[in-house]
C-alpha cells in the first residue's frame, strides 16, 4: 500500500466518498424494484406519488438515521477506546446504550411510548452524569471503566426486572423486539430529532481528539503537558451521552459497531486517535447504512431482521478474527 | 529557577512528603535520593502539580502555563505502542500549539534537535513497542527536551536500564543542565548521582534530610542512617 497515497486525510475523503455512496445506493435499492432514475425523480418529489412517498418517507429517512446512528457508535467506540486506552471500551460495554435502552424500556413499560425518545436521552445523559459522579475523585481511565461497566450493569439488571414484570407476553415482546434495535419505523421527525444532537455530541468528540492523543502517553504525562483528564473525561462522557442516546432513542440498542469499526480503522489508517473519531464516525455510518439496506432487500413477508441482532451477527466473528491475528 | 516552600503530600492520614523545602538555580542538575517509599517521587509529582500537595511553589498553578515552565518525565513513561516515535516526541509541543493547531517549522526543528540530543533520530519512523526499554526512555526524554522548559523533573529515568544506556541518559540529563536548564532527577544509584550531579537532595520518610554537593551529602552516616548501608556497599547492622 502506498503510505502517501493513504494517509488520514485521503482515508476521511475516501470513507465521505463511500458514506455518500451507500445512502444514495440505499435510495434506490430496496423490496419494492425502483430504476435509478426513478428514485431520483422521486427524492426531488417528481415522480409517482407512490415512489415519492417510498423515498422520501421511507428510504431517505431511513438511510439518513442509519448514517446518525452509526456514525454516533463509531466515534463514541473510538473515542472511549481511546481515553481508556483500552481495546474492549465501547459505548456498549461502558453502559450508555444499556441506560438509554432503560430509559425507553421504562417508557414502554409504562404504556407512554411517545415518551420513548426523551426517555433514553434523558437516561442516556442520568448515565453520565452518574459516571461524571462516582469517578470524580480520580477521573481517568480506571475509574471511568469501573463506574461505566457498574452503571451499565445496573440499568442492564433494572431492565431485566421491567421485562420480568411484564404484565404480558405482547408487553414482553414489545421490550425485547425494542432492545433489538430497528429502523423500521424511521421518519423524518426521528431525523431531525437525532441528527443535531448526533452532530453535536461528534463535534464534542472531536474536540476531544488531540487530548486523546496525548492521554496515549499515560495521565501523569498528559497532565504534565498541560491535557486536563477530568475536561477530556467530561467531553468524552458528554459526546457520548449525545451519539449514543439520540442513537437509542430512534433505534433501540444496536450492538458491536462501536466496538469494532474504531479496530478495523486503527488496523488500516493507524493508531492516531484524533483521526481515528472522524473516520470511526463515517465508518459506522456507511456500516450501518449497507445493513440497514441488505434489511430492506432481504425483507420478506415474516418478521423482518433486527439491525442490532444482524450488525452483532456480523461484528463478533469480526472481532474474534481481529483477536485471533493479533495474538 | 525554582522556589518550593513547605511542601507536604497526604495520602489518608500518612504524609507521604511532609514539610520540603527547595530552591535550585538554572543550569543546576540536582540528584533526588533515597531509599524506596521516601516520598521521591510523590515530590516530583507535587513539584510538577500532578497531586494535590499544600504548600507553595514559584511555578504557576494554571496548568497550560506550567506545562510551558516543566517537563515531567514519569516513572516507566509509556505510549501507544503503535504510534511513530518521531509523532510521540512531536507531542512534546502540545503546551506551546495549542490542541488544534499544527506543527510550525520551529515546532519540528525543536522536534529534530531534541530526537538528535537523545540519539533516536535513526528510529524516527520505527513504532514505539519495537523498541527496547533503554530506547523508548530516550524517546521520552527527548519528548521531554522537546517541550523546551527552564526545568526538567525525571522520576527514576534510568533505574530499569543497562549501564549503557544509564550513562547515555543521564549524559543527556547533563548536557541539558549545560545548556542553562534546571534538572532534577529522581536517582537509587548513588555513583550516577556523585558522577554527574552538582546537587542531592536526601529524602527520608517524607522529609528531606540534607541538601547540598555529593560530597557533604552522601557521607557514611547519611548511608548509614538514611540507605542503612555502609560505604563499601555492604548492609549496615
Amino acid at each position: 500500500m502506498n503510505a502517501r497515497l493513504w494517509n488520514p486525510r485521503n482515508w476521511t475523503l475516501g470513507l465521505c466518498g463511500l458514506c455518500g455512496f451507500t445512502i444514495i445506493a440505499s435510495l434506490f435499492f430496496g423490496s419494492t424494484q425502483i430504476e435509478l432514475r426513478e428514485s431520483l425523480a422521486g427524492l426531488l418529489g417528481q415522480s409517482t406519488s407512490d415512489i415519492n412517498t417510498i423515498i422520501q418517507t421511507i428510504r431517505l429517512p431511513r438511510a439518513l438515521l442509519a448514517a446518525c446512528v452509526g456514525a454516533g457508535l463509531g466515534a463514541s467506540g473510538a473515542a472511549l477506546q481511546g481515553f481508556t486506552r483500552n481495546p474492549l471500551a465501547a459505548p456498549g460495554l461502558l453502559g450508555f446504550s444499556a441506560c438509554a435502552a432503560l430509559g425507553a424500556v421504562l417508557a414502554l413499560y409504562f404504556g407512554v411510548s411517545k415518551l420513548v425518545t426523551p426517555a433514553a436521552i434523558i437516561f442516556a445523559f442520568a448515565g453520565a452524569v452518574a459516571m461524571t459522579v462516582f469517578s470524580r475523585r480520580k477521573p481517568g481511565a480506571s475509574g471511568l471503566v469501573l463506574v461505566g461497566i457498574g452503571i451499565g450493569a445496573l440499568a442492564t439488571a433494572v431492565t431485566g426486572l421491567m421485562m420480568n414484570l411484564a404484565p404480558n407476553p405482547w408487553a414482553l415482546s414489545e421490550l425485547v423486539y425494542w432492545l433489538m434495535g430497528s429502523l423500521k419505523n424511521a421518519d423524518l421527525p426521528d431525523v431531525m430529532f437525532a441528527a443535531p444532537l448526533t452532530l453535536l455530541g461528534l463535534g464534542l468528540l472531536l474536540l476531544s481528539g488531540p487530548a486523546l492523543r496525548v492521554l496515549g502517553m499515560g495521565e501523569d504525562t498528559a497532565q504534565s503537558l498541560g491535557i486536563s483528564v477530568s475536561r477530556t473525561q467530561l467531553l468524552v462522557v458528554t459526546g457520548c451521552a449525545l451519539c449514543i442516546g439520540s442513537g437509542v432513542a430512534v433505534a433501540g440498542a444496536i450492538g458491536f459497531v462501536g466496538l469494532f469499526i474504531p479496530h478495523i480503522l486503527r488496523f488500516v489508517v493507524g493508531p492516531d486517535e484524533a483521526w481515528l473519531i472522524p473516520l470511526s464516525a463515517l465508518g459506522g455510518a456507511s456500516f450501518l447504512v449497507l445493513v440497514d439496506m441488505g434489511i430492506r432487500i432481504t425483507a420478506g413477508p415474516g418478521t423482518p431482521l433486527y439491525l442490532g441482532i444482524v450488525t452483532s451477527l456480523i461484528g463478533v466473528p469480526f472481532f474474534l478474527w481481529l483477536a485471533w491475528r493479533q495474538s | 529557577m525554582i522556589s518550593l516552600r513547605n511542601i507536604s503530600v497526604k495520602f489518608g492520614e500518612t504524609f507521604a512528603v511532609q514539610d520540603v523545602s527547595v530552591a535550585a538555580e538554572p543550569g543546576e542538575f540536582i540528584a533526588l535520593v533515597g531509599p524506596n517509599g521516601s516520598g521521591k517521587s510523590s515530590f516530583l509529582k507535587s513539584a510538577a502539580g500532578l497531586i494535590p500537595h499544600e504548600g507553595s511553589s514559584n511555578l504557576a498553578s494554571n496548568r497550560r502555563i506550567r506545562a510551558k515552565q516543566l517537563a515531567y518525565l514519569a516513572q516507566n513513561a509509556t505510549a501507544s505502542g503503535e504510534h511513530k516515535i518521531q509523532n510521540i516526541v512531536a507531542l512534546g509541543r502540545t503546551p506551546h500549539i495549542g490542541s488544534l493547531s499544527r506543527l510550525t517549522d520551529v515546532d519540528s526543528q525543536i522536534v529534530k534537535a531534541a530526537m538528535e540530543k537523545c540519539g533516536v533520530t535513526k528510529f524516527k519512523d520505527r513504532v514505539f513497542k519495537t523498541l527496547s526499554g533503554g530506547e523508548q526512555t530516550r524517546v521520552h526524554l527527548a519528548r521531554t527536551l522537546a517541550t523546551d522548559t527552564a526545568l526538567l523533573l525525571a522520576d527514576e529515568p534510568v533505574t530499569a536500564l543497562d549501564p549503557y544506556y544509564q550513562l547515555s541518559v543521564m549524559e543527556v540529563l547533563r548536557e541539558a543542565s549545560n545548556e542553562g536548564t534546571t534538572v532534577i532527577a529522581a536517582l537509587h544509584d548513588l555513583s550516577l548521582a556523585r558522577k554527574f550531579c552538582d546537587r542531592v537532595w536526601v529524602m527520608n520518610s517524607g522529609r528531606l534530610v540534607a541538601d547540598g554537593p555529593p560530597d557533604e551529602t552522601l557521607t557514611p552516616k547519611v548511608l548509614r542512617e538514611v540507605f542503612r548501608i555502609t560505604p563499601e556497599g555492604e548492609i549496615a547492622r
